[in-house]
């Protein structure tokens, strides 16, 4: 049994606030890789849960190690935000074209090319929606938890295991009700808005005055 | 329902969305428990158990996004001056 009381205030403090933080940004990591995982067969999905996940951790790693410089560049928000945006036409494509039951009724039919949502695709745009919010994340993270290199330690295995349950809870009830895929799309619409909103008056200074 | 109204109340309406997450994700912990260890091993219930672990799922996850990280930090802060919070 771990014993609290051994721990510094400021630590579980931290360790609270790192639990919090995780929890509110770890959220549209979960919900853009559901997205993207839903349209696959199960164990496709999985496959692509693991890469995003690898991919979220590899990313806040190497941000990490470089929060200092990133913090000085004017408009990487804007171009989050912007890629973002892209993402969201893609699977805003791909919620629009025929789901697996329609490609494999398609293909008895006897239809010769049918679009289908594959795997590359999907681990694709799980990648690059990575690459514009995990920057978020570790700013975040990095700021509550400088002093206590553990509670940052923490704070990573527990957004790692909090995106991989939520994607694949959210993936599950994607693939059942097709319908729902918008919900998440419309959420990951409002994250990458408001990153180019964000994005947008961090960098107005510089341009207008 | 009556215990989320509470809550809306009670708390400062600067953490209510992240406290809100945070019940939406516990209850898609205790569908996704349900789903695995059905209390009653004849009904069949899983799938439907499964579809509600995602759907709190879903909706905690947009309320963590909707709401803001800046207030909750500082509601945890033990001591010290807290500046003040939108509510």
């Amino acid at each position: 049994m771990i014993d609290l009381s051994m721990l510094p205030q400021g630590a579980i403090t931290a360790i609270l606030q790192v639990i919090m933080i995780d929890l509110v940004l770890a959220g549209d990591n979960a919900v853009v890789i559901g997205l993207a995982a839903a349209g696959l067969p199960p164990p496709q999905r999985s496959k692509a849960i693991l890469v995003g996940i690898i991919a979220a951790t590899a990313l806040r790693l190497a941000f990490a190690a470089i929060a200092v410089e990133l913090l000085e560049i004017a408009g990487l928000l804007l171009a989050g935000g912007i890629l973002l945006l892209w993402v969201c036409w893609k699977m805003w494509r791909d919620l629009r074209g025929p789901g697996p039951e329609d490609t494999e009724a398609a293909l008895t039919k006897g239809e010769a090319h049918v679009p289908q949502k594959t795997f590359a695709r999907a681990a694709w745009q799980i990648v690059v929606a990575d690459v514009s919010m995990s920057l978020d994340n570790v700013l975040a993270v990095a700021g509550a938890a400088r002093d206590h290199p553990y509670a940052l330690i923490f704070g990573l295995g527990l957004s790692i295991v909090l995106m991989g349950v939520a994607a694949t809870f959210i993936a599950r009830l994607l693939n059942r009700h097709r319908w729902i895929a918008y919900v998440g799309l419309a959420i990951i619409l409002y994250v990458s808005l408001e990153m180019i909103w964000r994005g947008f008056w961090e960098i107005e200074p510089h341009v207008f005055g | 329902m009556v215990a989320l109204a509470i809550f809306v109340l009670v708390l400062p309406h600067s953490v209510v969305l992240p406290v809100f997450s945070l019940w939406a994700l516990s209850a898609a912990a205790c569908a996704a428990l349900l789903a695995i260890f059905p209390l009653r091993r004849r009904t069949s219930y899983a799938g439907a158990a499964w579809d509600m672990a995602g759907a709190f799922t879903l909706v905690g996850c947009a309320a963590a996004i909707l709401g803001e990280i800046e207030p909750i930090i500082e509601f945890i802060r033990p001591s010290g001056p807290r500046s003040k919070v939108n509510d």
